[in-house]
């Protein structure tokens, strides 16, 4: 049996009428867009997450056992990262400090306060992996200084290298600023120095300060120390109250806190799940009324001898196009849509080549199937009945 | 017009316009679906305080939400009880705490409420029945609509709160919202035995009432009279406006609800076009003959203006009742108010109509440049 045609037949099926391809391949356009953003504010409220995991320079990391996400807030015992010290392929073991609630920095322009994220640590080690961090450390040295995320809110007022700041009523020096972003909790943060953190936030009752609560401990390896070896060296000192986690670990954590606590998931889900059932209606529709219009030929093809799968195969075929046709002008409109709804949202959208992948499969499962529902009807063609 | 042309155009080809109607209708899912999504970040944004009886606050200059309140004396309660036509002053006290899952024994972050027993507070009525479960210390009041991670709730259950022993006294079910995936009432008393920085002179949220028949506003004017600048009085309307303000404009949750709702729009307008259109196409060799019978382009464009509208209507009634079933599930699965509004059917029947309509109206013009001559 024929296995291909010289003549391009689905080709020209689908491209014949300018007009009506421009509709339809706009239709199919709009529904790759939808499942695109949907699917990209899904991605994008994780990755807003789990960004501030990327950014710190560690190969494990030590969190409360009951902690889910960088906030809500989990202390656990400093002592804790004494004990990894000693472990054979420990290299070196940061703490870091947060403080959420009890935090709020002052608007000097209009005397309003906001609740500011403040992260303590010690400026000679190496915590983050933001460079503008790396570089202005130094300057906390320097007691009462304080970075400031430049992309923190407005509502913060002035997040300049040289202003003044008060925090917890205690009047601090901004000293420079680095690029992290808000969240869906976190509307800015602050970075400061071990000394200054124990300083700001002293027990309200005792007025004393809190050294011994730190939030996460950061472990560097040592040159060539294994992962998996020197974690189960820390899980076998540690005590149940703590658990050493990848950073992949962590994020998987975060990934299914936010997942379960906010109805984003069902919400971009469904989404998603609507574009889709939109796209198979509009390809269906597109598929079906061209058969009609084409019946005629259809029967005549099938007189001529070709068979059933043929007529699939040509459907089929023209489905894909269709499908191709409205993924590439949708792939560059979300790109476009990413990027303004990135600036007015704050939520990190990343048009990822699994993503794009993803969406381009369920585009052509869309059209394949509904070429196979709509591929039905030219079956039917009786060449008797046409004519 | 004696035949009902539009409607026999529609019933014509069942086939067909049954999918061209599943687009429509999936289009119009979407929009309602997208718009019961952004109203909920509105009502799940005032749930933590919607629990609570008051007709207007007194609140810190330094109020940002509820979970963020500052705090003003409670003094200043005492003063607002001496200003004509306030009925109760009650505290409200919010902080935050940590509850043990008392299955696994993890700790949970979710807000504590604190009431004074003594003092009305409560608009739920499973709440006001209870609420002299709380002149016992160490006893709570739990909403049972928590999330799993919190562990099971029931009345009797003894559990910790920031590692002091509580007893459930009794549930109710109204569920968090966004501020919250849980929380716990228990009295003023209980809070500072809990919270390490709480105190019964710090006051979050100064909940007034006023005597029936008296109007809140002179009320609210002799409260902001007699009241020094530590504390802002705000209408019941004020605080749910701020509330919701913070969630809808600042917070990326709204702003991604609403990029959905504008996305819905479009789409859904576009894909109502484009199904819309490939009708008329369709049809347009039955338009030809039409004129060539010497019917007038404007009674074609009138038959086709009516097709669109039968097409939103008979689209529009099967995405109502997906739409609301979907909403029960999603509000099931989430715990969220997931409603329709009569402003909402309204709303988005017209505008289905109406992108129709508009959608016919273009879709038209290509009727009205039909020639019988190159058609057949």
């Amino acid at each position: 049996m024929w296995r291909r045609t010289t003549t391009p037949l689905a080709w020209r099926n689908f491209s014949y009428s300018r007009a009506r391809l421009v509709g339809s391949l706009a239709g199919m356009t709009f529904a790759v867009i939808l499942m695109f953003v949907e699917m990209g504010f899904l991605n994008g409220m994780y990755d807003n997450h789990t960004r501030f995991v990327d950014r710190l320079n560690a190969d494990l990391l030590i969190v409360n056992a009951d902690k889910e996400a960088v906030i809500p807030l989990q202390p656990f015992p400093r002592r804790r990262l004494f004990q990894a010290r000693g472990q054979p392929g420990v290299a070196a073991a940061y703490s870091m400090r947060m403080e959420e609630m009890h935090s709020f920095l002052k608007n000097d322009r209009d005397g309003s306060q906001y609740p500011m994220v403040v992260i303590g640590f010690d400026p000679a080690e190496p915590v983050f992996l933001i460079p503008e961090v790396v570089a202005a450390s130094p300057l906390l040295t320097v007691a009462n200084t304080l970075l400031v995320d430049s992309r923190s809110k407005d509502f913060y007022g002035e997040r300049r290298a040289g202003e003044e700041a008060e925090i917890s009523g205690r009047r601090l020096r901004i000293v420079g600023t680095f690029p992290l972003g808000p969240d869906f909790r976190v509307d800015g943060t602050g970075l400061v120095s071990e000394r200054t953190f124990l300083n700001l936030f002293a027990d309200p009752r005792t007025g004393e300060t809190i050294p011994d609560r730190i939030e996460f401990g950061l472990v560097k390896l040592q040159p060539g120390a294994s992962v998996r070896e020197t974690r189960r060296a820390l899980e076998s000192v540690l005590p149940e109250d703590v658990r050493v986690l990848t950073k992949a670990e962590f994020s998987d954590r975060i990934r299914g806190y936010w997942g379960a606590s906010k109805p984003v998931g069902y919400v971009f889900g469904t989404g998603m799940v609507v574009g889709f059932l939109i796209g198979v209606t509009i390809c269906y529709q597109i598929l079906y009324t061209g058969i009609l219009d084409h019946l005629p030929q259809y029967a005549t093809i099938k007189a001529i001898g070709y068979d059933d799968a043929f007529l699939v195969r040509l459907v089929v075929e023209e489905a894909v196009y269709l499908g191709a046709g409205g993924f590439l002008p949708g792939v560059l409109l979300t790109a476009a849509i990413y990027a303004t709804l990135q600036a007015y949202t704050s939520v990190p959208m990343h048009l990822t080549v699994l993503r794009m992948t993803i969406v381009f499969v369920l585009t052509l499962a869309m059209c394949v199937v509904s070429a196979l529902i709509a591929v039905r009807k030219a079956l039917e063609a009786d060449p008797a009945d046409v004519f | 017009m004696p035949t009902p042309l539009a409607w026999r155009n529609v019933t014509h080809k069942k086939v067909r316009t049954a999918a061209a109607l599943t687009g429509v209708c999936f289009a119009i899912v979407l929009m309602f679906m997208q718009l019961g999504f952004y109203d909920v970040v509105f009502r799940a944004s005032t749930m933590l305080i919607d629990q609570f009886a008051f007709d207007a606050v007194l609140v810190s200059p330094q109020y940002v939400h509820l979970r963020a309140s500052a705090s003003f004396p409670r003094d200043r309660l005492a003063q607002a009880r001496s200003v004509p036509g306030v009925a109760s002053a009650s505290p409200l006290y919010v902080a935050n705490g940590a509850w043990r899952n008392a299955e696994t024994g993890a700790r949970r972050e979710l807000p504590i409420l604190a009431v004074d027993p003594d003092e009305p507070s409560f608009k739920l009525p499973a709440l006001v029945q209870n609420a002299p479960l709380l002149h016992e210390l160490d006893v709570a009041l739990m909403d049972t609509r928590a999330q799993k991670r919190y562990g099971p709730i029931h009345p009797g259950l003894v559990s910790e709160l920031e590692n002091r022993r509580i007893t459930v006294g009794a549930t109710y079910g109204y569920g968090s919202g966004f501020m919250a995936d849980a929380s716990v009432i228990v009295s003023d008393r209980t809070l500072v035995r809990v919270a390490r920085d709480a105190s019964r002179d710090a006051v979050s949220v100064g909940l007034v009432r006023v005597a029936p028949g008296t109007s809140v506003k002179a009320v609210m004017a002799g409260l902001r009279e007699r009241l020094p600048a530590d504390v802002k009085v705000w209408s019941r309307r004020e605080l749910e406006a701020n509330e919701q303000r913070f969630f809808a404009e600042v917070k990326p949750i709204g702003l991604m609800f609403f990029s959905g709702v504008l996305l819905a729009f479009s789409v859904g307008g576009i894909i109502l076009y484009q199904i819309l259109s490939a009708e008329v196409t369709n049809h347009i060799k039955e338009f030809a003959t039409l004129m060539a019978m010497g019917y007038k382009e404007r009674f074609l464009v009138m038959v086709v203006v009516q097709e669109a509208t039968l097409f939103a209507l008979l689209g529009f009634v099967p995405a109502l009742f997906l739409a609301l079933f979907m909403y029960l599930v999603i509000g099931w699965a989430t715990q969220l108010p997931m409603v329709m509004t009569a402003a909402r059917f309204l709303g988005v029947l017209v505008l289905s109509i109406a992108m129709c309509a508009v959608a016919g109206l273009i879709a038209s013009r290509k009727v009205g440049r039909a020639d019988p001559a190159d058609l057949f």
